[in-house]
């Protein structure tokens, strides 16, 4: 028998290799616990199998290279782990409560918090409920097996079922798995140029452009909240942008960090490659209801704060003040004392409103920070060290001249950069997702690792 | 026009204030930014009042509060205070007719929107000379009684103008906004008590003023507290006379 292609690209492309690979990492830590239910041996399926990548379509594909036994009776198929599984059945109760909680009151309006939060449940429980009537089935099969009139129809069944199941495991694993606490939320990006000086500054303006075609593209309302411009105007000195959409943070979550570009750049001469970096924030925000002003929003965010916790102060500040003066100049400057993060806003006409938008940003960056606190936190209870997710220094390399780019924390390339950085949706979100199946797998290992130490 | 001097708000003709768009025009005070910081202020703590007040007697429908806000200029404080808060009538006074010409025209594009009839506001422009009998006031301005008293009269002593005014306030704005003394401070307060307000909010220019307020309030039993704006001036002086109204304090 020749090669058999048994596992092909079920969830556009790039996400399978990182699943295949965190599902290998299940096993392993099934194994540990003792609790593998059928299966390959953890060596078996890592010497057994090769991934080849096929670069045209960036599809991978996992080829079996080793003659199956015809005849054999051992499965490898795996199941969700029963921490999973419960976990799914929890969701699933969550789900019939509020599908009942809308059906009543639907008298007294539409409330868009728990549609959002049932409509994302449903997805999950829809693929819960699939998942259990094909292990249903499947179960009927295996014992069907059993029966030698009825064991060859059973064994082609068993086929389909068998891929079947395992392309809905692995998609209800990082459907389950925690996620960020902010998945639902919207977003502010904060991009400033790096090192590499006008050059830097032009690409970080591409990376906006980037950012912005791909919300528009999205449909997601998208706001400029503060930008500075180099003098020449083809860059940014520093750019504030807000994604007022839900599930926005959830897409573009992965961009904090370094981004690294190796490109001819506009401003060289001798046509020499330079690299240039631009850095990118991404802060959650709370989403805002399209008729709410924002004053408000900063209003709410202002409230968090303990009194002496801000310092606000007006620029040109000098005399009286009052009728005296009458000034045009609104920027607003806050600092946050315990921590010394100083926010300045200055594009609004009104000071007010500039007061808003400073509190809104220093809020969201406050909570990133907290945010950030608690993962290290979480993860320095882990012994074991592992690849993160962290922002750490440089998360991203676009290589123009061969139209590469290559995501350093989970090692994905692609050579789509064009694409990528016009924004188109399907290729932007191939990269975001071979980096969340990277994520979701380390999230996965320590949800399983954890409950492992905690058993 | 800019280089020589002419401000802004006259040459865009508008000025934010709060959440809105105030038009503004020769002739009227430019509201400034102070006055929005405390107006902003007052607006949360009526409204947060108010809700109050609801939640005491839910069954009764809203009582009905009236604001009386005196040399009232482009309008921003009545406007912004009725956007805000429900059940309300503010009344605006000016002594200027292109004042209230130009607060009747800020009522019409601020309620384009329906911000006051949805909360079941309104605005009244009103245009009186508070320095007369105030009996005499009532009558003309059809003012009966008043909840709360807000004001930005003109504070700027004659020696200061010329001294700590910017040039193109000196040059572009009325001075008739800008030139004024305790006087005004004093009819105010007449007014506040004739019209039996029960809280009191006056912008100032020095820490004299607010002590001349307070001194005044203090022989009828008001309770009196200063704000400073963010630059850290004495900038307002807020009294109430009901012990119910001590609520302001916190301005």
């Amino acid at each position: 028998m020749g090669p058999e292609k048994c596992f092909s690209a079920v969830n556009g492309g790039f996400e399978t290799r990182s699943l295949q690979k965190g599902r290998s990492l299940v096993r392993h830590f099934q194994t540990l616990l003792g609790k593998t239910r059928a299966g390959l041996d953890l060596n078996q399926f890592r010497n057994g199998w090769n991934t080849t990548q096929n670069r045209e379509f960036g599809v991978r594909r996992c080829y079996s290279t080793e003659e199956t036994p015809e005849s054999s009776t051992e499965v490898e198929v795996e199941l969700l782990h029963p921490l999973l599984v419960q976990k799914a059945e929890q969701l699933k109760v969550e789900y019939n409560g509020l599908a009942q909680e809308m059906s009543s009151e639907s008298g007294s309006g539409f409330d868009q918090v728990k549609a959002t939060r049932m409509s994302r449940l449903g997805f999950v429980v829809d693929l819960f409920d699939q998942y259990e009537s094909m292990e249903k089935e499947y179960q009927e099969l295996l014992h069907l097996l059993n029966d030698p009139s009825l064991k060859e129809e059973a064994e082609s069944e068993l086929k389909s079922v068998e891929s079947n199941l395992t392309a809905l495991t692995a998609t209800l694993q990082s459907k389950l798995v925690p996620t960020n606490p902010f998945v639902d939320k919207a977003c502010i990006l904060e991009l400033r140029p790096g090192v590499g000086g006008s050059e830097a500054a032009i690409f970080a303006n591409d990376l906006l452009t980037m950012y912005e075609n791909y919300a528009i593209k999205n449909k997601w309302d998208t706001r400029m909240i503060s930008i500075t411009k180099t003098p020449a105007g083809n860059g940014i000195v520093e750019a504030i942008f807000n994604i007022n959409a839900a599930g926005a943070y959830e897409r573009l979550q992965y961009e904090g960090g370094v981004h690294r570009v190796q490109r001819i750049p506009e401003t060289e001469t001798k046509g020499r490659v330079h690299t240039s970096t631009a850095a990118v924030v991404v802060l959650p925000t709370e989403v805002m209801e399209p008729g709410a002003d924002e004053s408000k929003a900063g209003e709410e965010a202002e409230r968090t704060f303990q009194a002496n916790e801000v310092r606000v102060d007006v620029m040109r500040a000098r005399g009286a003040g009052g009728q005296h003066v009458n000034t045009t100049d609104s920027a607003v400057r806050l600092t946050h004392i315990p921590s010394g993060i100083v926010v300045v806003i200055q594009d609004e006409r009104s000071q007010h409103k500039n007061k808003a938008k400073a509190f809104t940003i220093l809020r969201a960056r406050l909570d990133e920070i907290e945010r950030q606190e608690k993962v290290r936190e979480e993860r320095s209870k882990r012994t074991a060290q592992v690849t993160t997710t962290e922002r750490s220094d440089k998360i991203r390399t676009y290589n123009y001249p061969q139209n590469r780019i290559t995501d350093h924390r989970c090692g994905s390339t692609t050579y789509k950069l064009d694409d990528v950085v016009k924004g188109e949706i399907n290729e932007f979100n191939e990269v975001v997702d071979q980096m969340d199946a990277f994520a979701k797998t380390e999230a996965m290992k320590q949800l399983l690792e954890d409950q492992a130490s905690s058993l | 026009m800019r280089g020589r001097g002419v401000p802004l708000q006259y040459i865009i003709g508008s000025q934010p204030f709060g959440d809105l768009d105030i038009k503004c025009a020769r002739g009227v005070l430019i509201p400034r930014w102070e006055t929005e910081e405390w107006t902003l202020k007052l607006a949360q703590l009526l409204q947060y009042q108010q809700l109050i007040e609801q939640d005491q007697n839910s069954s009764r429908p809203h009582s009905q509060m009236t604001v009386v806000d005196l040399c009232t200029g482009t309008g921003c404080i009545p406007l912004s205070l009725a956007s805000k808060l429900r059940n309300t009538v503010a009344y605006g006074v000016d002594i200027s007719q292109k004042a209230v010409k130009l607060f009747k025209s800020n009522i019409k594009s601020v309620n384009r929107s329906r911000r006051l009839d949805k909360r079941n506001s309104k605005v009244i422009p009103a245009q009186g000379d508070i320095s007369i009998d105030p009996y005499v006031f009532c009558e003309k301005t059809g003012i009966t009684d008043a909840d709360i008293v807000t004001a930005n009269p003109p504070y700027i002593g004659r020696r200061e103008f010329f001294s700590q005014t910017e040039r193109s306030v000196r040059l572009y704005e009325p001075h008739q906004a800008l030139l004024g003394g305790l006087e005004f401070y004093r009819w105010i307060y007449d007014l506040s008590v004739h019209l039996q307000a029960k809280g009191l909010v006056c912008e100032v220019g020095n820490a004299g003023q607010i002590d001349f307020m307070r001194s005044l309030g203090a022989k009828n039993g008001w309770s009196s507290s200063e704000f400073h704006d963010l630059n850290g001036h004495p900038r307002a002086v807020v009294m109430w006379k009901d012990p119910s109204w001590s609520f302001l304090e916190a301005l």
